[in-house]
């Protein structure tokens, strides 16, 4: 009997040990490879064609397959040419006309030309482009919403034509899904193109095991300044502990999202090196401005009094983002210090309270989201205000819900929401101060069309706005959103806390590696040591 | 003993339908929409009833079940929406991860839980029983998540002696370089199980001794350490074999936690994932794969009882 | 008519009952551990209940500036938390939700199981069948799922954690009693009963369901560990009580990330976890042996 049970033991093990052989069944290569780095991500890209990337994951692994037209500068948002060495905007500020660069080869061989320029775009905006069903297209609509046509005009030349005037327009062509992609790849691909990403940037894909790593090795052809590190592997590490006990013990060489309380430690041992980067993000909590109590502007203001935000950014988030003064991050150009404040005066609170008619406080639910892209630390950021605001005699009652159940009930028409007040976050896609002032805080944004989630509405901010849309030069939009921004302030109908810091540690034999606004990492400009 | 199996295999019909219908049913019945999750934040209205539509979520329910039962019956799981894959390639290979994972952890369930259990029953109320036992309840009262962690500091820092996330070094693969990736998950997710089975074992082990056959066997001479190898432990192993079936479901899902402290690449982190997202289609194949084998499991374990105990027979 | 002749025929059954329990509470006694157990657990509950009594601190107070002090610094005997909370007092208040989340989910689990188990156990044929295909679906269903699937509906919180852990319990409380009901519905009392014409549900209720409780009541006790552990594990996940509750799997889950920093964190909650899960254990051994003489000489 027992050898019965002995054999069936036996047979699992032997079981156990095909399964494990079938996982892998790929060649073993050298382990020594001090061209070599590994990134320990917080999760599994989704996809890397770029057209359908939306997380950062994805971009950070993906992104540098590929070039825009236009690329983003270092550490900042200003444009000089990618894969377009020079471009012209039409007086009426309608048709964008791309010298493209000349010889550039994709990973594939693929001549890069005016023509798969069109099949790019075309591919997500036009539903009858043959290669239209091989995804879906997260920012097809953000990023080329307001495009009528584009049109090959020769080889090496594109004209991109707009239905009406918008000025972010240039800044969009710089971001992932203006990224341009193989033709004959996707062709050869279809569907299967997101896990066969070809591009013409400065890392060609290698390989992908699903849940386990992605590999990318420098591109030897590129047309740029070629890149130093050979080879990029990018797991994914999903517990932040983890994370950083794979740096520590020297199996990871890169980590992202370092817990606030362990940065401070990492700082103090000085064996790793710390970038940071002020990011284009901003963390809010909207009341609706739309029904009573926080329809009046001085509970608004009593609120943003009321609220010890410094200590919110030094305690809880240990000065992982910058106090916020306004909406716009400050690597926002535009964005400005001259607008009201509101800092931490409980006395100032209860006085405006008692003005506007609360004298006792009032009661109000506070929905707050588990988890979320950008939220840093809901819960506990949430836990610190209602502490705050119970001290002003405001009663909070905290609603916690599930990132995606919560999305659906935030963005719902005015009138048909029960909102009061809720926590959000921006992060910027292309680095114009229309892409956070338009979209969160015109009157034209309300949900469903937009997101101006607090439904506030200010008739002079619409106008400026919408103003500083249709100017082509930044120094004539400049004013118009600084002036945007005081009003705003003025009105409060947020209570903006911070603007998160990017921050990675990395292991110091990695070299002059910078972050950049956008949060991806463009390995490309460092070396090893 | 065949048509018994033929009869078991027709059972799964009816459960494999009424799994299907419930994660359908609680999947779509659920609030969240995929469409909002691909389109993300940043969607206009009418982009999210474009894409609704390309997706087939602007049918009624039970007609987009029907349209995905009969392609899964042809063998097409659909492609996730958020990881834009074919689901039964993507789901089939991280299943094997959790599969093999959740097989090193029953191995080292099973040797340690019956290796204590039966030297425990043995050697009752001896030192080694005593500080066994104790070790089996801090065993069981160990969240594994919380193990995982600490082993993680223990192994991975501390000593520096083993990985302490994903399953192969960089670029790397096959059974080889896997081991000291399993290692801690392993160990994480087999101590639960391993206090269970060592205090059945024990208990179980005690019961058969005191039974009247083992008194006369004894009577007659034979030695105890005999005695009991002979004729207790395999009478003892029944209700063993019983506690084991259960714990592989258990194993299944306490997977899930081990795999997101070690990143370990199975179906753990894909599945949670997958629900937040209202992935439809990647959480029902997740979820028919795992409720397949679990069926199958149970059926190994009740053919194994034939082994142990013939007085069982099936009609 | 039938109601004296029934009353007749259980009289023996009653009295045979309460002598058997004054016996196990007799045994039960003679077992040191289980006694303790029991102390252990008395203890934890009376603490969780007189938590305000003890404490001068609220649970729910951030005081940012405070945060993570070691256990004895400060005034707080065991430190305090990432938010600058005492962590001894979140203790005491966490003892009644934790403990009372493990009961409620297997006494959850216990209705449904023992109504599940009764009636199939009963009435067998295709009652039977269709209840355990339906019981055999419930354990094909992975609980982390299940957990979610409630979440995604009613939001995260400690009481859809419970229901969604109650769950997964069913089954094996279902099948516990469908095994004692198949043994139990063919003997003589229950065949006298229907003779004297009892109804069905008067025979599962009153005689039935008070034989199935001996081994029912064993399992539970050791379930109530297993309960409590699994709501942390749902914590983990995020899906289980929400912050800043006060709850020990909450603490324990959150305070992993302090685990380099600032170990008190999620140690003591651990530690109170055991206590709670070690004394339900020593108890259930306890009853276990009582209701089996056989095994204690």
């Amino acid at each position: 009997m027992m050898k019965k049970f002995f054999l069936v033991t036996c047979f699992i093990l032997a079981a156990a040990l095909l399964l494990a052989g079938c996982g892998g069944g790929g060649e073993q290569k050298s382990t020594a490879d001090n061209s070599m780095i590994v990134v320990g991500l917080q999760a599994e890209p989704a996809t890397l064609d770029p057209h359908q990337m939306q997380d950062y994951n994805s971009t950070r692994a993906g992104r540098e397959i590929f070039n825009t037209l236009v690329e983003f500068k270092d550490e900042s948002t200003e444009l000089e040419p990618g894969l377009a060495t020079s471009w012209d905007i039409s007086e009426d500020g309608l048709e964008y006309v791309f010298h493209l660069r000349q010889g550039v080869k994709f990973h594939d061989g693929t001549p890069f030309n005016a023509d798969a320029v069109k099949f790019s775009i075309d591919r997500q905006i036009d539903p009858k482009h043959p290669f239209h069903d091989t995804g879906t297209y997260p920012y097809a609509d953000f990023t080329f919403g307001m495009v009528k046509s584009v049109d090959v005009v020769d080889e090496a030349t594109v004209k991109i034509t707009l239905k009406e005037k918008f000025a972010p327009f240039l800044a969009n062509m710089a971001m992932p899904a203006a990224c341009i992609v193989s033709p004959t790849a996707v062709e050869k691909y279809g569907k299967d193109f997101t896990k066969n990403p070809v591009g013409t940037g400065p890392y060609k894909f290698v390989s992908w095991n699903p849940g386990v790593e992605v590999i990318v090795e420098a591109n030897p052809d590129y047309w740029g300044e070629k890149a130093k590190i050979q080879k990029i592997v990018y797991k994914p590490i999903i517990e932040d502990q983890a994370r950083l006990t794979e740096l520590e013990s020297g199996n990871v060489d890169f980590i992202v999202n370092i817990p606030p309380d362990d940065l401070a430690r990492l700082k103090a041992d000085g064996n790793y090196a710390i970038v940071e980067q002020p990011g284009m993000h901003v963390w809010y909590t909207a009341m609706n401005c739309q029904k009573p109590p926080f329809n009046n502007v001085k509970v608004r203001q009593a609120v943003n009094y009321a609220i010890n935000k410094e200590s919110i950014v030094k305690n809880i988030l240990k000065d992982t983002g910058v106090p916020a003064v306004g909406p716009l991050p400050p690597v926002i150009w535009s964005q400005t210090s001259d607008v009201p404040k509101y800092d931490y005066n409980p006395e100032k609170a209860r006085q405006l309270l008692a003005e506007a008619g609360y004298p006792n406080g009032f009661d109000v639910t506070y929905w707050v989201p588990e988890s979320g892209s950008g939220m840093q630390q809901p819960v506990a950021m949430a836990t610190a205000i209602q502490s705050d605001l119970a001290k002003v005699g405001i009663n909070v009652k905290i609603q916690t819900l599930e990132w995606t159940s919560y999305l659906d009930k935030v963005f719902v028409p005015a009138d048909k929401s029960d909102m009061q007040m809720h926590q959000m976050s921006w992060i910027g896609d292309n680095g114009d101060p229309d892409n956070f002032l338009y979209i969160l805080l015109s009157g034209e944004q309300w949900p469903e069309a937009g997101f101006n989630d607090a439904y506030y509405k200010n008739d002079k901010v619409d106008q400026l706005l919408k103003q500083a849309r249709t100017l082509s030069k930044q120094e004539d939009r400049t004013p118009l959103y600084q002036e945007a921004q005081k009003l705003i302030m003025e009105d409060s109908p947020w209570v903006i806390v911070d603007h998160e810091t990017q921050i990675v540690a990395m292991n110091k034999k990695i070299k002059g590696f910078k972050l950049h606004p956008t949060g991806v990492f463009r390995f490309e400009k460092a070396s090893l040591e | 003993m065949l048509s018994y199996l033929i009869k078991r295999l027709l059972y799964l019909i009816p459960v494999l339908f009424g799994v299907s219908v419930l994660v359908f049913g609680i999947m779509h019945l659920a609030p969240g929409d995929p469409a909002q999750v691909i389109l993300g934040p940043k969607a206009t209205a009418q982009s999210l009833a474009k894409l609704r539509a390309e997706l087939g979520l602007d049918q009624p329910v039970y007609k987009q079940y029907l349209n995905w039962m009969a392609n899964v019956l042809q063998g097409d799981w659909g492609r996730s929406i958020q990881m834009k894959r074919e689901v039964l390639p993507l789901v089939a290979g991280r299943f094997l991860n959790t599969l093999v994972l959740t097989l090193f952890a029953a191995l080292l369930a099973i040797s340690v839980g019956l290796l204590a259990g039966i030297v425990s029953a043995t050697r009752q109320y001896s030192v080694f029983d005593r500080v066994s036992m104790v070790g089996a309840l801090v065993g069981f009262c160990l969240p594994v998540f919380w193990l995982g962690i600490i082993l993680q500091f223990i192994f991975g820092l501390k000593l520096n002696m083993l990985p302490v996330s994903g399953m192969h070094s960089p670029g790397h693969s096959g059974f080889a370089d896997m081991l000291p990736f399993i290692i801690l998950p392993a160990i994480a997710l087999s101590a639960e199980p391993a206090a269970v089975i060592a205090r059945m074992t024990r208990s179980s082990i005690l019961e058969v001794i005191r039974q009247d056959y083992i008194r006369t066997a004894r009577a007659k001479g034979l030695s105890q350490g005999g005695t009991i190898w002979h004729h207790a432990l395999k009478n003892a192993l029944i209700p063993v074999v019983t506690v084991v079936g259960m714990q592989i479901g258990y194993l299944l899902a306490g997977a899930v936690l081990v795999e997101m402290v070690f990143s370990w690449p199975g179906i753990g982190t894909l599945m949670v994932n997958g629900i937040i997202a209202r992935d439809f289609p990647l959480v029902q194949g997740i979820i028919l794969l795992v409720s397949t084998s679990y069926v199958l499991v149970n059926l190994l374990v009740d053919i194994l009882y034939t082994y142990l105990d013939p007085r069982i027979t099936y009609d | 008519m039938s109601s004296t002749g029934s009353e007749i025929a259980v009289k023996p059954q009653g009295t045979a009952q309460r002598t058997k329990t004054r016996e196990l509470w007799r045994r039960l006694k003679k077992d040191k551990f289980a006694v303790a157990g029991g102390i252990v657990l008395l203890t934890v509950i009376i603490l969780g209940i007189a938590a305000p009594l003890l404490t001068s601190y609220n649970p729910y107070d951030a005081v940012l500036d405070q945060r993570l002090l070691p256990p004895g610094t400060g005034g707080h005997l065991l430190g305090t938390d990432q938010m600058g909370r005492d962590l001894l007092t979140r203790l005491f208040y966490g003892a009644r939700i934790s403990v009372m989340v493990g009961f409620v989910a297997v006494a959850i689990a216990l209705f449904f199981g023992i109504i599940v188990g009764l009636f199939a156990g009963y009435y067998g044929g295709l009652v039977d069948t269709i209840f355990m295909r339906g019981i055999d679906i419930l354990m094909a269903f992975p609980y982390v799922l299940l957990a979610i699937a409630i979440i995604a509906a009613l939001g995260p919180g400690l009481f859809q954690a419970m229901i969604a852990i109650a769950i997964v319990g069913i089954p094996y409380y279902a099948r516990i009693v469908r095994g004692t009901v198949l043994s139990l519905r063919e003997k003589e009392f229950v065949e006298a009963e229907k003779a004297l014409g009892a109804g069905n549900l008067r025979i599962i209720f009153k005689h039935i369901l008070p034989n199935t409780m001996a081994p029912i009541i064993v399992a539970a006790t050791l379930d109530v560990g297993w309960m409590i552990i699994a709501a942390a594990g749902l914590s983990f996940l995020g899906l289980g009580a929400q912050p800043p509750t006060a709850e020990w799997g909450v603490m324990l889950s959150e305070g992993r990330n302090f685990l380099r920093v600032a170990p008190w964190v999620s140690i003591f909650p651990g530690l109170c976890i055991f206590i709670v899960v070690l004394s339900l254990n020593l108890l259930g051994d306890g009853l276990r042996d009582a209701l089996d003489p056989r095994l204690k000489e």
